[in-house]
């Protein structure tokens, strides 16, 4: 049994603590969260041992595995010292603000031996993984052009309930990679599909809303020989988590693919994996949880994925290396071709 | 006899304030009096651009400061919005880029969640309310309603009487939800608007559309009978303006229509069917929950 204590329990603390109770042979025993009523939350959730300070919970509990979910700025400080506090860690994305920042934490990682996962969610949509596997077969041929897309609500939530914004998103140094914060899942995607160092050649950046950063990007980059057309903002009302404004399209020498074609119609999916579950349930099997939310169902599968390595000491997927590449390439994004769409 | 005014817009600036200044001088017999201040209430409810229908357009803000001061000078002039549940005005003002119209028209921005705050009690039906609201508003001798032309799955629909709900201080409205008809209807008793510009220019119904209108009133409830009309609503099948009728808010049975007819703007107006989005939204959310109990699976927070 995996005794987990997980530290943040804003909205993605609050749900992979409900995927850590579906997942065999977890426990979250432990709880960190400054605010007064994420604390009460957790007493909500059983979760008696609760703090406000991650570093009094790194200290005093003996749990083996850390689930970081606290805002980006602390996740160095948080990671770093979850690592020498000798457990292993499932940090959720970005691994950190700066190379710097995720520099020091792989440096935190090695010297203690710990195993540190990033929750990199996008690999584990249907769509993502179906489009990997084609590429690896060669059944697209060699890829040429790729466009990933990604135009989100993003901290602005969808247009039919508006949710508390975390003050942390309306300050650009603690937030850190502004809109890239959300174009972080594309860039990473582009590096583990197509294996290849972006080259940056051109990235312009949008203001829709007066934030204190760009709320919307378009990057042109190389990947080896593919040519890669990357859209990301943060403006467009999308009914979550129904309706995920998301997709890639890939245009290879010997066939072309777009993950539309791959999306199911969320309804649809929603009531045929729910009624497989039921059934299941019915005939005394396990269920397969969150499989009827199409989108959402990634988060358990990466947090499933982390436990199983873990479990069967297996390498983990998503490693250090992974978020300190992306990282750099935001950093190549904003510091080389910074340019304004107006 | 309350007399409430169309116009049509265009979609440029210029246009806008065209048809601001039109809706207006056509009711300026029902508004004109000495005033040395005025507070502009927008509809800023969220970090939502107003092209989505959901918030004030700067623009209309615009025109009207502009016609103020055309016709009242130098006055002092503020734009006002308070915190609601899951939105801070601090930081709407800035992402909706009013923080630049005010330096650039040399306007106020208030929150009306800060500052003094009288507590006001007032009797609904047969409930006596309380409700906290800003002493700026009591204090200005203008107060002008500026609500979005939108639906609304609650109320229906959101307009005059429900912009006037924003305005309470209390940021934390959610807790009024359960009695909401009533509550708008005490907040509009207490807080008497002297003129209402409506921004239909781009509206909400079942999807954004650009409907291109601007209404202008002084009765705040005669407006909501004709904008609601316009949606392709009875006025009085709709909870809070039907209460509003039977607590005197304003005059429904004698209101006057003058500029453009209702029919221009309600042949384009996407209508969207609020009650049986409710009924399906409500009954997704049962059977999402009852299925969550049987199978034992998860509910992402993002839905529940």
């Amino acid at each position: 049994m995996f005794k987990v204590a997980l530290i943040g329990l804003g909205n993605m603390g609050e749900l992979h603590l409900r995927n850590c109770r579906v997942i065999d042979g977890t426990r979250v025993n432990a709880i960190a969260d400054k605010s007064k009523s994420s604390q009460r939350k957790a007493r909500s959730y059983g979760v008696h041992r609760v703090y406000s300070d991650y570093r009094e919970l790194l200290t005093k509990e003996e749990a083996d595995v850390v689930v970081v979910t606290v805002p980006n700025f602390l996740h160095k400080d948080c990671v770093t010292l979850a690592a020498e506090s000798g457990k292993d860690i499932f940090v959720e994305k970005p691994l950190a603000n700066t190379v710097r920042e995720c520099e020091e934490i792989k440096r935190a990682v090695q010297k203690n031996g710990v195993r540190l996962m990033i929750g990199h969610n996008f690999r584990f949509f249907d769509c993502v993984t179906e489009v990997k596997k084609l590429i690896d077969e060669g059944v697209l041929g060699d890829i040429k052009i790729v466009t990933f897309e990604y135009v989100c609500n993003g901290p602005f939530t969808s247009s039919s309930e508006p949710r508390r914004i975390p003050e942390w998103y309306f300050e650009k140094e603690k937030l850190g990679l502004g809109i890239m914060d959300t174009g972080y899942h594309l860039i990473d995607l582009q590096h583990w599909l197509l294996r290849e160092e972006p080259r940056i050649l051109f990235a312009g950046f949008d203001h829709v809303y007066q934030l204190p950063y760009e709320d919307s990007a378009t990057i042109t980059s190389m990947s080896g020989k593919t040519r890669c057309v990357t859209n990301v903002g943060w403006f467009c009302h999308s009914k979550l988590p129904v309706d995920e404004n998301f997709r890639m399209v890939l245009h290879g020498t010997a066939g072309f693919i777009s993950t539309d074609k791959l999306t199911p119609n969320p309804y649809f999916h929603a009531i045929k994996e729910g009624a497989k579950n039921i059934l299941r349930r019915m005939i005394g099997k396990k269920i397969h949880p969150l499989s009827y939310a199409y989108w959402s169902s990634s988060y358990y599968r990466e947090l499933r994925c982390f436990f199983d390595c873990l479990k069967e000491d297996k390498p983990l997927p998503i490693t250090v290396e992974d978020g300190l590449k992306t990282v750099k390439t935001i950093e190549d994004i904003y510091a080389k071709n910074l340019k304004s769409l107006r | 006899m309350s007399r409430v005014s169309l116009a049509k817009s265009g979609f440029t600036s210029r246009q806008i304030t065209n048809a601001v200044y039109e809706a207006l001088e056509r009711i300026e017999s029902q508004i004109s009096q000495r005033i040395r201040s005025a507070l502009i209430k927008v509809n800023a409810c969220f970090y939502w651009d107003h092209s989505t229908g959901q918030t004030t357009d700067l623009r209309v803000v615009s025109a009207i400061i502009d016609y103020l001061r055309d016709h009242y000078g130098e006055i002092d002039i503020k734009i006002g919005e308070a915190d609601a549940s899951v939105m801070k005005t601090r930081h709407v003002f800035r992402v909706l880029n009013y923080v630049s119209l005010a330096r650039e028209k040399s306007v106020e921005l208030v929150n009306l969640s800060s500052g003094k705050v009288l507590e006001k009690e007032v009797e609904v039906g047969k409930q006596i309310l309380s409700l906290p609201f800003s002493k700026e508003i009591f204090e200005t001798d203008f107060l002008i309603n500026v609500p979005k032309m939108k639906t609304h799955i609650l109320p229906t629909i959101s307009c005059s009487l429900k912009n006037i709900f924003g305005i309470i201080a209390e940021p934390y409205k959610y807790q009024y939800h359960s009695h909401l008809e009533e509550t708008i209807v005490a907040a509009n008793r207490i807080v008497r608007t002297d003129l209402t510009v409506v921004d239909g220019i781009i509206a909400l119904g079942k999807h954004p559309i650009k409907l291109g209108l601007v209404a202008a009133g002084s009765d705040p409830l005669a407006v909501d009978f004709v904008i609601a009309r316009i949606m392709g609503y009875d006025p009085l099948r709709i909870g809070h303006l039907s209460l509003a009728t039977r607590e005197k808010v304003g005059d429904f049975k004698n209101i006057e229509v003058v500029g453009e007819r209702m029919e221009v703007f309600r042949s384009i107006f996407p209508k969207r069917n609020v009650a049986f989005e409710r009924f399906s939204f409500d009954a997704l959310l049962r059977l999402l929950r009852l299925y969550a109990r049987i199978t034992g699976d998860v509910i992402p927070p993002a839905i529940d």
